[in-house]
């Protein structure tokens, strides 16, 4: 899975998630992709999963980038732990995403069949998304 | 290529509130610069842009600017479109004015024509576009709608640089050296069922570890504990009380 090799700082504050995507929100690489509509946290796990489900349905054909990396370490206190004594040890990795962001892109594949995978990779994700092409249509 | 139509008006106003206003009321905020010419703000109407860019269908845009009172007319060349990437709301438009019968040098989108090679119907590769616009350098009115890449004679890895391709009008600036476009041999995972099965019997291993049940019961263990500590603590303080007290009452 997805996570950085090395960093500064083993933990980070929650931070905001207000606005919309000014970099990434454009199709860069593939004909189609994968943009968020919403605002939110995709951990390491659900993009491999979405990923696993996109490159299974391509039949394993064709091309996929992602275009999202999980470098912000989520903590959490374990269970039945009293409040205190500081911070949670990391457990996982996430990428904050913001409304308008491309998650995915695809090439290789024609149009019905890149929806087709697009859509189950979606339904992965803790958000709502569109399919968006190259072409605008 | 016929040049379309596109009506300015002039606009005093600049800052994000004004522009959010002119925004509401139909007309997207503008900008017009050129060589030896003073930059202008204008506004556009939202719809007519919208249809005027509907009409273009990808070609590069150049539009014959109209101003109402202005009989003088100009050819402008659309630089930028700024959008809002969630509702593609039109945000800002940039247009430069061409001088007339001076040639501009313009990115006209390739296209891909022909039958695709026997390679790619059987899904053993596909084409991979590298590039998608050609810069070309001609006159406005000879401006090609597309240039077209032909693909039917090409087989698997073959490639197609800028060298290979010709236009009907005017030259290539861009460098000849680089990719339009390849036929490239499908990515098969071969070893990624190995490694998938794998991730997922850890994930299976893990959640049976997690079960909420062994969670519950080793939390009423800790519970246990916690409290029988507390009680102890108790205990000893109220012993150190009752001797402090005794002391006291000895004296």
């Amino acid at each position: 899975m997805l996570m950085p090799k090395r960093t500064k700082y083993r933990k980070m504050m929650k931070g905001k998630r207000r606005g919309i995507a000014r970099r990434g929100a454009s199709i860069s690489f593939g004909d189609y992709g994968l943009q968020a509509l919403d605002c939110g946290w995709i951990s390491s796990r659900q993009i491999e999963a979405t990923r696993i489900a996109i490159t299974r349905h391509m039949k394993r054909v064709g091309q996929v980038w992602i275009r999202v990396f999980p470098d912000k370490p989520i903590t959490l206190k374990p269970a039945e732990t009293r409040m205190g004594k500081g911070k949670g040890a990391p457990e996982y990795w996430v990428a904050v995403v913001k409304p308008g962001r491309i998650l995915f892109e695809i090439n290789g594949v024609d149009q019905d069949l890149a929806k087709e995978a697009l859509n189950l990779g979606a339904s992965k994700l803790p958000f709502k998304t569109r399919i968006v092409s190259r072409q605008g249509d | 290529m016929g040049l379309v139509n596109l009506n300015i008006h002039p606009r005093s106003t600049t800052g994000k509130n004004a522009n959010r206003r002119t925004r509401a009321a139909g007309r997207v905020p503008a900008i017009v610069y050129g060589k030896d010419r003073e930059t202008a703000m204008v506004e556009l109407d939202t719809q007519s842009f919208t249809v005027a860019l509907s009409h273009l269908g990808g070609r590069a845009a150049i539009f014959n600017l109209e101003q109402e009172g202005v009989d003088e007319e100009h050819i402008a060349l659309m630089r930028e479109v700024q959008r809002n990437p969630v509702t593609d709301e039109i945000l800002h438009v940039d247009l430069m004015e061409i001088p007339r019968g001076v040639d501009v040098t313009v990115a006209v989108s390739v296209e891909v024509v022909g039958e695709p090679p026997a390679a790619v119907k059987n899904g053993e590769g596909s084409v991979a576009l590298s590039l998608d616009a050609i810069e070309i350098s001609c006159r406005p009115s000879q401006l090609p709608e597309c240039i077209e890449v032909d693909i039917s004679e090409l087989e698997l890895n073959d490639k197609i640089f800028v060298r290979d391709v010709t236009t009907p009008v005017g030259e290539i600036i861009t460098d000849e050296d680089m990719l339009v476009l390849n036929i490239k041999p499908a990515i098969i995972y071969v070893e990624e069922e190995e490694e998938e099965e794998g991730i997922e019997g850890e994930e299976g291993a893990e959640g049976e570890e997690g079960a909420e049940g062994t969670e519950g019961e080793d939390g009423d263990a800790a519970k246990g504990e916690d409290k029988d500590k507390d009680k102890s603590k108790d205990k000893s303080k109220d012993k150190s009380k009752d001797k402090s007290k005794d002391k006291k009452s000895g004296d």
